[in-house]
């Protein structure tokens, strides 16, 4: 074997500019597997961070049925059990509590729907962005319960500015009668997200509370985790531990399904890459293979009558092409690490850029990981000797006699 | 089934085979005993039949009909890896260039058919360094194909022929590329070797000092031995 090993060592080496070649086309394309598969891992971690970090939270719990009906009347069930646990959820970094409506906002112009949330200020800092979004006026405070947080498109809408007055109207829980509160702009957000930037409108929890009818109750608490891959990784364990007292406990993947639908595409375009790649490797070595495989007719019509057995013939190509693998999978390696480490610094910019509902809010970088550098190349490598396979069966079966009489 | 003398017995061996649907009748029907330790030619024009001939009395091509014996043992019937086997053990090989694999050095071209016997490493050192000395070449080694001359790569083929002491030696145009004095030095050193070993020496030739060495010559026309003449 080891003797094998040298000669298919010394035989990729014998047309180095072939050899460099046919490395150089395997090695870019696991280059290019390497470094498309770092952008997606980065576009996938931008696009959740975006989604959850944002607003929405890595997990929320709503009272069963709330979602679909947005019945104000239908508040979390025994709150205080369900925030005492989440306190001692070592896996849970922070939470917030907030009410959930749908209204109007009325402004001397204009008047809109809306949906208004009522927020803990303190508490919703390390769950959203709305803090690090305002771009006039001021965040809200827990005491100042006659303000309220506007989006830069609504606010254009309804022709207002910080300080001016508006009307928010919601029903009542329970009574379904109309409730009307007097406010003023007291911040304009702009958080680069459509949804929240033309229609939500953000007042205290106190505030919500007492317009909605609903005094020390909420709807929604949206939980943080330490680990961001938490969500994935235990998302289920989660739900079965929240999901109680008739209250739901969601991750990001039920409450975004399509952010986990774009996610799910995202694999198939890894997989199409992979398939692109591999079809150029097969083309690559075939053509390589069997150019080596004519050039040297003689020489394994000569190995044959010495005396090499037909399988010992077939092992030896693969054995070169699994060398040749070796050779290529390096350059590779050192190839896609370096692309996607001179692009790391600059990263791909498409803030603003929406899509499964989801918009970028900075730029994607590329994140290398293991599997990039183990999976990879031990796919291409593998693959390798399994397409010499064919060249290696030709050469084996080839007549003897035909061999020697081919002397090129 | 042959005369224990005999290293290579044919019956009624046939070859065709088909060139651009023409069909090609190369051997017709040769009947040949070659007695150990013999030193022989086997000559004749471009398309003779020669070079298919010893293809087939080695075991590298079979024979559309008829059978072969080598060393006492019918080879026509063998299979793929029989065949190989038997000639690694039965049979050297000198071609009429390109005889060595380039990327090994002279050693372990002449000690690769001792690696497929599984000759351990200490005694193939061993007979390589007898048999590069007996073909001249002591201390070439290390050197690869390309570092020595076209003469002293036909001594390496020769060197590579002998070490595992086959039963039989066959040369295809051994002399093809070399000039007079190399081949004249080259024949001479098969000659002596075949005196001194008793290894049995099949040439296909039309290199008339070849057939001066020889000490049998057959001679084949259109696939049909014509004339088989042994000198005394």
């Amino acid at each position: 074997m080891r003797f094998y090993l040298k000669l298919a060592w010394r035989n990729i080496f014998r047309n180095r500019r072939r050899t460099f070649l046919t490395g150089l086309i395997i090695g870019i394309g696991l280059a290019a597997m390497i470094f498309v598969d770092a952008y997606i891992v980065g576009m996938k971690d931008s696009m959740i961070s975006s989604a959850t970090s944002s607003f929405l939270g890595q997990a929320q719990i709503h009272r069963q049925g709330f979602l679909d009906s947005q019945n104000v009347g239908l508040t979390i069930s025994q709150p205080e059990r369900v925030t005492e646990q989440l306190h001692g959820d070592p896996d849970v970094r922070a939470f917030t509590e907030r009410t959930l409506s749908f209204g109007t906002i009325s402004a001397p112009a204009d008047i809109a729907s809306v949906v208004i949330y009522g927020i803990a200020p303190e508490t919703e800092k390390p769950l959203s962005k709305i803090d690090e979004s305002m771009i006039d006026g001021s965040y809200l405070s827990a005491d100042q319960n006659s303000s309220a947080l506007i989006g830069q498109r609504l606010a254009e809408r309804l022709g207002v500015a910080v300080g001016d007055r508006i009307v928010l109207t919601v029903s009542r829980a329970g009574s379904g009668e109309l409730s009307q509160t007097l406010f003023r702009v007291g911040g304009i957000f702009n958080m680069h997200i459509n949804e929240l930037d033309s229609l939500t409108v953000f007042v205290t929890l106190k505030s919500a509370q007492s317009m909605l009818g609903i005094d020390g109750r909420v709807h929604e608490i949206a939980i943080r985790f330490r680990r961001s891959q938490y969500a994935v990784e235990q998302g289920t364990q989660f739900s079965q531990e929240y999901s109680s007292y008739g209250n739901v406990a969601e991750t990001w993947q039920q409450l975004v399904p399509q952010l986990k639908y774009v996610l799910d595409m995202t694999n198939i375009s890894i997989a199409v890459t992979v398939i692109l790649v591999f079809a150029m490797i097969v083309f690559g070595i075939i053509n390589t293979m069997f150019m080596a495989l004519y050039e040297r007719t003689f020489e394994f019509g000569v190995l044959r009558a010495v005396g090499t057995r037909p399988g010992r013939l077939r092992n030896l190509i693969v054995i070169e092409a699994g060398a040749l693998a070796v050779y290529a999978v390096a350059l590779g390696m050192i190839l896609g690490a370096g692309i996607a480490l001179l692009s790391s610094s600059t990263g791909l910019d498409l803030t603003g850029v929406e899509l499964a509902g989801t918009t970028f809010t900075s730029r994607i970088y590329p994140v290398l990981n293991l599997r990039q550098f183990t999976l990879y190349p031990l796919l291409v490598f593998a693959f390798t000797c399994a397409v010499s396979l064919y060249p290696a069966g030709h050469a084996s079966r080839m007549s003897v006699a035909r061999a020697l009489q081919r002397a090129l | 089934m042959t005369d224990r003398k005999d290293i290579v017995l044919t019956k009624g061996v046939k070859k065709d085979y088909r060139r651009d649907s023409v069909v090609v009748h190369a051997v017709q029907g040769i009947d040949l005993a070659i007695a150990k330790g013999e030193f022989t030619a086997i000559v004749g024009p471009s398309g003779s039949g020669k070079t298919t001939f010893l293809n087939l009395i080695s075991g590298l091509d079979s024979p559309t009909e008829g059978d072969v014996w080598l060393n006492g043992e019918h080879i026509s019937g063998m299979s793929g890896n029989q065949l190989s086997d038997f000639r690694r053990d039965n049979i050297g090989f000198i071609f009429q260039a390109y005889n060595l694999i380039p990327v090994l050095n002279v050693e372990e071209n002449v000690e690769y058919v001792m690696m497929l016997q599984g000759v351990p490493a200490e005694e193939r050192h061993r007979r390589v360094s007898r048999i590069l000395s007996d073909v001249g070449l002591e201390g070439f080694n290390d050197r690869f194909p390309k570092a020595i001359s076209g003469g002293q790569q036909q001594r390496v083929a020769i060197a590579r022929a002998m070490v595992t002491r086959p039963a039989l030696v066959l040369a295809d145009e051994p002399t093809a590329n070399l000039d007079s004095k190399t081949s004249e030095s080259l024949l001479d050193m098969m000659r002596q070797l075949n005196r001194d070993t008793g290894m049995t020496f099949v040439f296909s030739t039309h290199d008339q000092r070849v057939i001066d060495k020889a000490r049998r010559v057959i001679v084949l026309e259109d696939g049909v031995n014509v004339r088989d003449e042994i000198k005394e």
